[in-house]
């Protein structure tokens, strides 16, 4: 027992250190370039939000500028860079990646390889491309909604990034949330609904333990106080499931998983939960087209419209040279004309989107971070009453 | 349904190029199967770049195949290695390995073979046939029903405990409580995270597995000294591996039972096939006539599990396909790669697209054949693993066995993991704890609880007061009598008797 005790210990031991010095090393850093003319002004920086509960930011390093003569356009040509997506392989946004990234070589001429970094929802991907060295070979496609505003907004555990300091390429794939109930139920319109008693929504659980708040939105405004959100489903398709066993009554998700479940007869779509219709769903209007909105559901309406956006936005780590930047956002609006992405798109998505590019980004971004924290508050509440 | 597309499917067999992708596909699953850590989940990741430009008949045959035939390629390695080449494999080394050290290793593999292989045909025709039903059958099971579903797979940790029931389920009561380690799915509070990043999603089935199972077993080599098999002698060759081909058929009953197993377990949503395997050797112990074998190189026991994870993979396809909710993860990328391209998973797939829904299906089977009988053939030869000296197995298994947990989610916590479930799975084997019943407890823990969740929100504290899960209370209650009333039956006949 003793012997075979220390053989274990000392194998594991050697095994351990081993496979230590081999794991994935921080990259080491680049010789100094040589003195380079002072960079473009960047960006207008991002008004710092007040920095969420659990967060433990590291210092954003001063911008990195292009070793001499290499632009922008020759660096992404000549290199592979790696875009990192906090989901696993498979999922909508791993999906949304791959198509965007389908038309890269064309347009930048060298290649992109997608890593899959799931974990700590969404947090593990967005400390690593936080920390990363901002040479351009290390970018992040992630999820607006989930992955930046609700850890700015509500915190979420093992945060070491602040969302003001990224930089920012674009965003694209938003797709309006829809609410859509069961059809078998004889209600067609919101006015009909608000009479209705203990109305169940299902909803899939977030990061920060926070459903999707699309329920906790639609309920408020339709004024259900005896309703309820019935979390812990692992996609769409499984609440869609649920509905049509009769188990729930509605949910509220993106307009085109929202269109698939009416295409199998489970249900119709009533509302748009946004300011602008879905695409492929145009019969379901926009919510506040639909029904008056009091001051208070009007909040928290915006608040859910621009922090619970499920586009996917195309990023770097702090401290990227404006150029590059530049270089990569306009490198962003070649990809969504190229009629690669195109053909992708519309199998992945059923359509092309507009993206919002650069400062308009920015620009939406600092709108959700001045957010005033009673409105986050009154979302918190609404969520400890109704998502039981 | 159109029963005519079940012949018509056929003709897209007279294609070369599918035929080469199939060939292809097998050598991947198997290889990727075989080696730790890396299962066919792995390579369908790689892939899924070249999806864009591939034909849907094309590009869907190929990760099926990969998918069919990974199984086949990690029960080798279980079976001879006691590390499973992907989580379906885990139940196979209970028996397979002890096989190996007796000198069976050859008629293991002949029998896990010719039992994953058997499990696909037969699974696959089955699915073809009930097409029409599947979505009725989902959609009349509701979450409550669900609950006594996975009980009844968790109540058999009882029948894993073999000589002390208490330690059994002391063994599963702990695998419950670390498959809790992690942000809770219904509400999402982190729970015995202690602020760690990696321990929020919980802890990962891969590195569990590995170090649960191969770390214990190669510090008993490697103290013991030889060979995995203690038992020196002549391999017997292909005349050993057929021994255990046969024997599938010789408990052709079994393999029935199993598939069964399998094939209902796959068609529920978010179980996959590492639960089916269990519930499969659980339950095959449990009606064996020689139950104190299992554990010890019961032939049976590798039947049992290799019948249930391939025939999982027909059940999860078929709920994949017809609601677009993957039973697994690698069922996740298949349907990753239908949206890819361009098709919708759900009622189409089973209607205007009947004919690669089909396509698929024969896939399955036909690949797992082929690949099946690549893998008897090859068996004598593989079986000599089990006369490697220790010394130089040992390092290689357990760098296999590491690297593997890290290949996962090229995390260096993982292999962490390994270690410590190393030194757990040390000390259970030790002092006589069941790791099978830890890993059901593991697997299942978490499944019951999101349904038991849900249920009593959508139904309150009287969910169970419907028919179909009455109908299981009642069969969970004859599942915990069965035992005691053969044994009282037994003993009443060997009184008579004397």
């Amino acid at each position: 027992m003793r012997r075979a005790g220390i053989v274990f210990l000392v194998i594991a031991l050697a095994l351990v250190l081993v496979l230590g010095a081999c794991a994935k090393a921080t990259p080491s850093p680049t010789p100094s370039p040589a003195p380079a003319p002072a960079p473009a002004p960047a960006p207008a920086p991002v008004p710092a939000p007040a920095p969420s509960p659990t967060a433990k930011p590291t210092p954003s390093p001063t911008p990195t500028a292009a070793p001499k003569g290499e632009t922008p356009a020759d660096f992404f040509k000549n290199n592979v860079v790696e875009v990192v997506v906090p989901y696993t392989a498979g999922g909508g946004t791993d999906q949304a990646a791959r198509t965007f990234l389908a038309a890269w070589t064309e347009v930048f001429g060298g290649t992109a390889r997608v890593n899959n970094m799931p974990g700590g929802g969404t947090v593990v991907g967005t400390n690593y491309v936080y920390k990363a060295k901002p040479d351009g070979k290390t970018l992040y496609i992630t999820t607006f909604g989930s992955a930046l505003a609700t850890p700015m907004l509500f915190g979420a555990q093992g945060v070491q990034f602040e969302v003001s300091k990224f930089s920012y390429f674009g965003s694209y794939a938003d797709s309006s949330p829809v609410f859509g109930i069961d059809k078998r139920l004889p209600y067609n319109t919101l006015e009909e609904l608000k009479k209705v008693k203990s109305l169940k929504l299902g909803t899939v659980t977030s990061v920060a333990g926070m459903p999707t708040s699309g329920d906790v939105t639609v309920i408020y405004i339709l004024g259900l106080e005896d309703a309820q959100v019935i979390s812990g489903f692992d996609a769409t398709p499984e609440v869609g499931l649920a509905i049509s066993r009769g188990e729930i009554h509605g949910m509220v998700f993106t307009g085109d998983s929202m269109l698939k479940e009416a295409q199998k007869g489970i249900v119709k779509n009533l509302a748009a939960v946004a300011t602008v219709a879905h695409p492929l769903v145009p019969e379901a209007k926009p919510i506040g087209q639909i029904l008056k909105l009091t001051p208070d559901q009007q909040k928290i309406f915006n608040l859910y419209d621009a922090a619970f956006k499920s586009a996917r936005v195309f990023m770097g780590p702090p401290g990227m040279d404006p150029a590059m930047v530049d270089y990569l956002q306009q490198g962003m609006k070649k990809i969504i004309a190229t009629e690669t992405y195109k053909t992708a798109a519309t199998k992945v998505f059923g359509y092309v989107d507009v993206p919002i590019i650069g400062q308009d980004l920015v620009k939406l971004i600092q709108e959700v971070a001045a957010t005033p924290k009673t409105d986050v508050d009154l979302m918190n509440s609404l969520h400890k009453k109704w998502v039981k | 349904m159109d029963y005519g597309a079940l012949i018509r499917s056929l003709a897209n067999f007279s294609s070369p190029e599918l035929w080469l992708y199939i060939v292809f596909g097998i050598a991947i699953g198997l290889f990727f199967g075989i080696v730790p850590g890396i299962s066919g989940m792995t390579a369908i990741t790689l892939l899924l770049p070249f999806i864009f430009n591939m034909q849907p008949m094309t590009a869907l045959t190929l990760i099926m195949v990969i998918l069919a035939t990974q199984y086949l390629g990690g029960g080798i390695t279980a079976i001879l290695l006691n590390v499973p080449g992907t989580s379906g494999n885990a139940a196979t080394l209970l028996d397979g390995y002890p096989m190996s050290q007796r000198g069976e290793a050859g008629r293991a593999v002949g029998a896990a073979e010719a039992a994953g292989g058997l499990a696909h045909i037969v699974t696959a025709v089955v699915a073809l046939l009930i097409i029409p039903l599947i979505v009725p059958m989902l959609r009349a099971i509701v979450s409550a029903d669900m609950v006594f579903i996975v009980l009844t797979g968790i109540i058999l940790i009882g029948s894993l405990s073999g000589g002390s029931l208490i330690k059994g389920l002391i063994s599963g009561g702990l695998g419950l409580m670390i498959a809790f380690i992690g942000f809770q799915p219904t509400t999402g509070y982190a729970r015995y995270t202690f602020g760690s990043l990696y321990l929020y999603d919980g802890l990962a089935l891969i590195p569990v597995l590995l170090g649960l199972f191969s770390i214990p077993e190669m510090v008993a080599l490697a103290t013991r000294g030889g060979t995995i098999s203690q038992k020196a002698g002549t391999i017997k060759g292909l005349a050993d591996v057929w021994r255990g081909v046969m024997d599938v058929f010789r408990h052709w009953w079994l393999v029935v039972r199993s598939e069964l197993i399998g094939f209902i377990v796959g068609i529920v949503p978010a179980a996959g096939p590492t639960p089916a395997t269990f519930i499969a050797y659980a339950h095959a112990k449990q009606t064996s006539k020689q139950p104190l074998n299992f554990g010890k190189g019961n032939i049976e026991g590798v039947i049992a599990a290799e019948s249930a994870n391939n025939s999982s993979e027909a059940g999860d396809l078929l709920t994949t396909l017809a609601l677009g909710i993957p039973g697994s993860p690698a069922m996740a990328l298949v349907l990753a790669a239908i949206t890819m391209l361009g098709l919708a998973p759900g009622p189409e797939m089973l209607t205007r697209h009947l004919d690669l829904s089909v396509t698929l299906m024969w896939t399955i089977g036909i690949s797992a054949v082929i690949g099946a009988i690549f893998c008897i053939l090859m068996a004598p030869t593989l079986a000599k693993v089990a006369f490697i000296p220790g010394r130089i197995l040992v390092p290689i298994v357990l760098v296999l066995a590491l690297s593997g947990a890290y290949a996962y989610h090229h995390d260096f916590n993982d292999t962490i993991v390994v270690v410590v479930f190393g030194a757990v799975g040390f000390f259970m084997r030790r002092f006589g704890f069941n790791r099978p019943a830890f890993l059901l407890g593991f697997v299942l823990g978490p499944i019951f609880e999101k349904f038991l969740f849900i249920a009593h929100k959508v139904s309150g504290p009287f969910f169970f007061n419907r028919p179909i899960s009455w109908g299981l209370i009642v069969l969970i209650a004859f599942t915990l009598a069965y035992g005691p009333i053969k044994n009282a039956i037994k003993r009443r006949r060997q009184a008579v008797q004397a």
